[in-house]
C-alpha cells in the first residue's frame, strides 16, 4: 500500500513538473499560472472593482444578454450600423477576442485580434489603434462564449475607458446569421 | 510467460481459503480482464491527454465550466490545466508498459470517479435549466476531442472505464508487463 501511494505521489509530482516545464518553453498557448483569465468587473454604486467571485456561466446556448457584465451591450443591428458608419468616419473599431485560428478563419472585416488568452502580446500590437476611435466593439464567438467579457475587462485594466467599449454578445454567430461579409486570413495589424 | 506478483490467494487481493478459486479469481488468472483494462485505459488516457496538452487553453476553459475549482486564486485552476494532462499521459503509459501499475490505476480510478461525477452534475444542472430529456444533453466535457458529446453516451463510456480502472487496481495479473520481465531476469 505504501508503494502504491508513493507511486501516485511521484506520478502527480513528475506530471506537474513536466507540465510546468513544457508550459514554460512552449511557443503558443502558454498559461500564465498567476493570471486570472476569467476576470469580470462588477459595478458598485461607489466604485468599480475586480471581484473575487467567478463570472456566471450561462446555460442558454443562444443567449444574447444572458451574461452579467457592466459593459454597454449592442445587438447585431446596432453593430451593423456602427460598422457601416465607421467605414466612413472611422469612429469605431472591432476587436475579436477569440484565438488566432478562429480569427483567421473568419472575422468581421477590419477587426483586430486580441485574444483574451494572449492579451499581453496581442494588446501591444494593437494598442496604437485603440486610442483614436470613440467606440471599441468587442466580440467573440457568440452563444456561450464569454471571452469578449473577459477581454473587455482586460482592456479596462489596461486603461481603455469603459464607456468606449461596446459588447457584441451575439458575436460571430449572430454576424454570420445575418449573412454579413467576413474577412479571412492573417491579421492586418 | 505468466508472472504473478500476488495472485488470488498468494498474498494481497482475494485470499483463497479452499482448493477451488472463486470465479473472479479464475477470471483474473486468465489475464484477459487486466490486459483489456490496461489497453482500454492506456489508450483513452494517452490519446485524450495529448489532445489536452496540444490545447491547454481550451482545457482551461472546460475546467472552468465545471465550476469545481476556485478561480481565485487562479493557481489551482491554471495548475490543473497545465499538470493534469501530463499526469494522465504518465498514467496511460505506465498502464500500457506495465510498470507501477497499481499506483497508476488507482490515480486513474480517482480521476474517473471525479470526471464522471463532474460530468453528471453538470448534465443534471443543464437538465434542470433547459428542461430537455437527459439523454438529449450534449456539451464539450473536455473529453471528446473538443466537440460536444452526448452525455448519456459519455456516462456509459465512463462507467466502463471506471470498471476497467477497478480491475487494473485490484487485479494481481502481471502478464506482459515490464515488472514481470525484470523479475524473471533477477
Amino acid at each position: 500500500m505504501k508503494d502504491t501511494l508513493v507511486s501516485m505521489v511521484v506520478v502527480v509530482v513528475v506530471g506537474c513538473a513536466i507540465g510546468l516545464g513544457y508550459n514554460a518553453i512552449r511557443s503558443g498557448q502558454k498559461i500564465n499560472i498567476e493570471r486570472n483569465y476569467f476576470k469580470v468587473i462588477v459595478v458598485d454604486t461607489d466604485t468599480t472593482t475586480l471581484p473575487d467571485e467567478p463570472a456566471k456561466v450561462p446555460t442558454d446556448d443562444d443567449s444574447e444578454g444572458g451574461f452579467q457584465h457592466p459593459f454597454i451591450p449592442v445587438t447585431v443591428e446596432e453593430v451593423m450600423d456602427i460598422y457601416e458608419s465607421s467605414a466612413i468616419t472611422g469612429e469605431a473599431i472591432f476587436v475579436d477576442a477569440r484565438d488566432q485560428a478562429h480569427f483567421e478563419e473568419e472575422r468581421i472585416p477590419g477587426a483586430y485580434n486580441i485574444s483574451n488568452y494572449n492579451v499581453d502580446e496581442d494588446f501591444a500590437l494593437v494598442e496604437e489603434y485603440l486610442d483614436g476611435p470613440e467606440i471599441i466593439v468587442v466580440y467573440c464567438g457568440g452563444g456561450k462564449c464569454e471571452d469578449s467579457i473577459f477581454l473587455a475587462t482586460e482592456l479596462v485594466d489596461r486603461g481603455i475607458p469603459m464607456d468606449k467599449i461596446r459588447l457584441f454578445e451575439g458575436g460571430m454567430k449572430a454576424w454570420l446569421n445575418e449573412n454579413l461579409d467576413v474577412e479571412q486570413g492573417p491579421a492586418n495589424n | 510467460m505468466v508472472e504473478r506478483e500476488s495472485g488470488c490467494g498468494a498474498g494481497t487481493g482475494e485470499q483463497l481459503s479452499s482448493s477451488s478459486p472463486s470465479l473472479l479469481c479464475r477470471l483474473d488468472q486468465t489475464h484477459v480482464p487486466m490486459l483489456l483494462a490496461r489497453v482500454a485505459l492506456g489508450g483513452v488516457f494517452i490519446t485524450q491527454s495529448l489532445a489536452k496538452i496540444a490545447e491547454p487553453i481550451h482545457f482551461l476553459k472546460v475546467i472552468r465550466e465545471f465550476q469545481l475549482l476556485p478561480e481565485n486564486p487562479p493557481f489551482f485552476i491554471n495548475m490543473t490545466a497545465i499538470g493534469m494532462p501530463w499526469v494522465e499521459l504518465i498514467c496511460g503509459i505506465l498502464l500500457v508498459i506495465g510498470f507501477r501499475m497499481r499506483g497508476a490505476a488507482l490515480l486513474v480510478l480517482l480521476m474517473m470517479v471525479t470526471f464522471t461525477t463532474a460530468v453528471f452534475l453538470r448534465a443534471l444542472g443543464e437538465f434542470n435549466t433547459l428542461g430537455i430529456p437527459f439523454c438529449d444533453i450534449e456539451f464539450d466535457c473536455g473529453c471528446g476531442g473538443g466537440k460536444p458529446i452526448n452525455i448519456c453516451r459519455k456516462l456509459l463510456i465512463n462507467s466502463g472505464l471506471t470498471i476497467a480502472a477497478l480491475v487494473a487496481t485490484f487485479s494481481s495479473s502481471r502478464f506482459l508487463t515490464i515488472e514481470s520481465l525484470f523479475k524473471k531476469k533477477s
